[in-house]
């Protein structure tokens, strides 16, 4: 009954085997005259699970929605799976593949859970509608929903909709997921079922960047943690040493407040 | 002098009143439809980035809205023959109920789309849907039920301004009741049935809107409480109140 998180690439014994997938190079970004990103570097290979944390305003939900082209950038390169996002006739091509999931979840309230998963797959992928209704069914019986697939987002408890957003983007087959505070907008019972969906995910191979302030979260499916402040990366590492050998003031101030 | 009530009930049933009714009817219809059309249009220009197209909209907005009906309808049809430009006696009123409903449309239209959060474009974004699809299937039907309300008072001022057209000779409800209180001098008679017919078809009108509200509504409807995932969050929230 329950479905499956069947990724493409299952995750390789050397993560540095795996081929990069998002190669970000010397990126700068400008609201106005503010400055919020600083010359960020930052390479993701494929089932890569890497986690960006950092105080409010350090530029990290700009830095993912940079990724996908939801935000343009100053200087600098994006690369997702060698195509340079800049490129506006491909942009839509390169989104197709790269699934994100926001803190306000942004289903379609129009629609009915359904028909959100559906959408996408038939008007983007030309797909069935038989076909696409298989595959939205699919996924939310993996993001263990499929009794509310005929409700509407607006009938929903914050944490099911998120969860069908998850279930959304993956409809899609996506070969990147983007993560930006999945869980900052839901009531604190309901944190838990989508971070169990987001382990489930990831130990299925899907390759993932997460913003997020679930440090637990972070320590347990993280291959890489990215810290940002002011715009910068700060520190980069495997949990065990960002949690428990951090090089920085910056970064061990910021554990202080989060542990 | 008494109020006749059986020439007000022949009036309710005279044909060539009726006829007229016919005539406001479809008015209406068709200024709707086109006030829609071109007022979606204008509003679009209004929010192009395009600074030429968006004045050209703020422009045309501003002089529809601002100039009386009764005076676009006069030199439409009066006016403009001065110039060489003659229109007949329907297209004149057509022209200009278009002309001013869809100044006001375009407005309404807008407003429905700027309250559509950017996150909705923003999540169909991310999956790759093109443009022209984001408005078509993602922006407008929510920005249609937003519309509903001032739509329906927008259609319940153009079904009374079809009136005006009467001016320009119009044989609508008001312009035949003219012409039969000019015959029979039953001036309380023939305005009464008049408006009889006008509130009949407001209310024909609001039994539209509120089947159109209800259609578009039907997903923020809220759920009865069921037995299931909520259950169990109510069932918590309750020992919470009893311990």
């Amino acid at each position: 009954m329950s479905g499956s998180f069947d990724t493409a690439t299952r995750p390789g014994p050397a993560a540095t085997a795996q081929p990069i997938l998002v190669d970000i190079l010397d990126l700068d970004k400008y609201y106005g005259s503010v400055q919020v990103l600083h010359g960020v570097t930052l390479t993701v290979r494929r089932a890569e699970k890497v986690v960006i944390c950092g105080p409010s305003g350090s530029g990290k939900s700009t830095l993912v929605r940079c990724i996908n082209g939801l935000e343009t950038f100053q200087a600098g390169t994006v690369l997702v799976d060698r195509t340079d996002i800049a490129q506006p006739r491909e942009l839509d091509r390169i989104r197709a593949d790269i699934g994100m999931v926001f803190q306000q979840f942004n289903l379609f309230p129009h629609m009915t859970v359904l028909e959100n998963c559906m959408f996408a797959p038939v008007w983007v992928r030309k797909m069935s509608r038989a076909q696409a209704r298989e595959l939205a069914m699919h996924y939310l019986e993996t993001v263990r929903i499929p009794d509310k697939a005929d409700r509407y987002p607006g009938q929903l408890s914050g944490g099911q909709q998120q969860r069908v957003a998850i279930a959304r983007a993956l409809a899609m087959k996506p070969k990147l997921m983007l993560f930006d505070e999945p869980t900052s907008a839901l009531d604190p019972e309901m944190v838990k079922e989508v971070l169990d969906t987001l382990v489930d995910l990831a130990q299925s191979g899907m390759t993932m960047v997460c913003v997020t302030h679930e440090m637990g979260f972070a320590r347990q499916v993280a291959d890489r943690l990215v810290f940002m402040d002011q715009g910068r990366v700060v520190e980069a590492g495997p949990p065990a040493q960002i949690f428990d050998a951090p090089q920085t003031d910056r970064l061990r101030a910021f554990l202080s407040q989060m542990l | 002098m008494t109020f006749d009530i059986s020439a007000f009930f022949g009036y309710l049933f005279n044909d060539f009143l009726l006829g007229g009714v016919l005539t406001t009817l479809w008015l209406t219809v068709a200024g709707v439809i086109g006030g829609l059309l071109a007022g979606m249009l204008i509003a679009m220009l209004r929010m192009s980035p395009s600074r030429l197209l968006a004045g050209f909209a703020r422009f045309y907005i501003w002089f529809f809205r601002g100039t009386p009906l009764l005076i676009q309808l006069v030199v439409i049809y009066t006016g403009l023959p001065q110039l060489g430009v003659k229109f007949g006696v329907l297209e004149s009123a057509l022209i200009g109920l278009i002309l001013n409903e869809s100044a006001y449309m375009a407005e309404i239209v807008r407003n429905g789309f700027l309250a559509i959060p950017e996150g909705q474009r923003e999540a169909a974004w991310a999956l790759g849907v093109p443009r022209w699809l984001i408005v078509l299937r993602i922006t407008l039907p929510q920005a249609f039920r937003l519309m509903i309300a001032p739509l329906g008072n927008s259609v319940n001022a153009l079904l009374k301004a079809t009136s005006l057209a009467s001016v320009i000779s119009v044989e609508e409800v008001m312009r035949r009741s003219d012409m039969l209180m000019q015959e029979h001098f039953q001036v309380l008679e023939v305005y009464a049935a008049a408006a009889v017919f006008y509130l009949a078809l407001t209310s024909l009108w609001d039994l539209v809107q509120r089947w159109l509200e209800r259609r578009f509504s039907r997903a923020h409807v809220r759920a009865t409480p069921e037995v299931g995932a909520g259950a169990p969050v109510l069932a918590a929230s309750l020992g919470r109140v009893e311990r």
